[in-house]
């Protein structure tokens, strides 16, 4: 029989590649999905690593759309930060103002990324960045990860009404953006 | 819903599946033993508890960002007449130093460091 560290192991080993892909399609970012996914994984094991095996699936989405809300914020306010920088420092400081705009953008687009991900990827991808993050997630949790109305609202931290409206938002939007590359 | 409209509907989503799928099924070597050793990382470090020292170190850290984001923040209460309003600067504050990554931190210390230079020179 596995002991409790075996199972979470095992659980988390299950997870990690969706769990990465999805959070690399909602900050479009490798290096931030991969610490987005590490602090979820740590998160998991440091709250819930007692827990049954068959518990940890919600617990451990609850815990990655946390984390992911927490990025959103966090970039957003950086944004803003670095954006009200700038323009204190335009008129007098183009050598500091190079420098802030020589930090990579969380949110913009990564070359390198974008290489390892083929066409229909990138179709879908593009398409699922376009959704507003509550959409993408119900559509992620329930369509790919195959969670329950009821673990979706668990792990997303709201109604089963609300997961309901998000997946079908979500739904009619991404068959409206992919319906020229699959007819 | 028509029959129609819910077959296409379901052989939609088994398109979007088996795309994910296959996006997972080919992620590179090098994202695959990263997310390896995140994981044996967070095994290992959920059982272990950090040293006083470690501990010690996060602290200070946390107390310098925290200290670098107050004085970014009276730079931009005392100097700023546009940009972010009062309000929303005090709540971006503690957005930001409620976050656990070190990084952020490093950075904030040089926005606020930034910040300075550009009083100091204005």
């Amino acid at each position: 029989m596995l002991d409790s560290s075996q199972s979470t192991e095992r659980f988390l080993a299950s997870v990690e590649r969706r769990a990465f892909r999805m959070a690399q399609i909602a900050t479009n970012s490798t290096d931030d999905a991969l610490d987005i996914v590490q602090e979820a994984m740590l998160n998991l094991v440091k709250r819930y690593g007692a827990r049954p095996e068959e518990d940890l699936k919600p617990l451990f989405y609850r815990i990655l759309v946390n984390s992911i809300r927490d990025w959103y914020r966090r970039t957003r306010v950086r944004n803003r930060w670095r954006s009200w920088l700038q323009t204190i420092g335009k008129a007098d400081d183009t050598e500091a103002l190079a420098s802030i705009e020589s930090f990579p953008d969380p949110a913009g687009h990564n070359p390198e990324d974008q290489a390892i991900i083929d066409d229909s990827v990138a179709a879908l991808g593009t398409a699922l960045r376009t959704l507003p993050p509550r959409q993408q997630q119900a559509f992620l949790l329930r369509a790919w990860e195959g969670l329950s109305v009821r673990e979706t609202a668990v792990a997303m931290r709201c109604s089963s009404g609300s997961v309901k409206t998000h997946y079908s938002r979500a739904v009619r939007t991404l068959r409206k953006l992919l319906e020229d590359h699959w007819p | 819903m028509s029959q129609d409209s819910n077959d296409n509907e379901s052989v939609f989503l088994d398109k979007v599946r088996r795309t994910l799928d296959d996006s997972v099924d080919n992620l590179d070597a090098r994202t695959l033993s990263q997310l390896t050793q995140a994981r044996h990382r967070a095994l290992g470090k959920a059982g272990s508890k950090p040293s006083l020292h470690r501990r010690r170190f996060w602290f200070s850290l946390a107390g310098l960002g925290t200290a670098a984001a107050v004085v970014a923040l009276a730079i931009f209460l005392t100097r700023a007449p546009s940009g972010p309003d009062r309000y929303s600067a005090i709540e971006d504050v503690e957005i930001l130093a409620a976050s656990e990554n070190p990084e952020f931190f490093a950075n904030m210390e040089f926005y606020a460091w930034l910040a300075e230079e550009m009083n100091d020179a204005g």
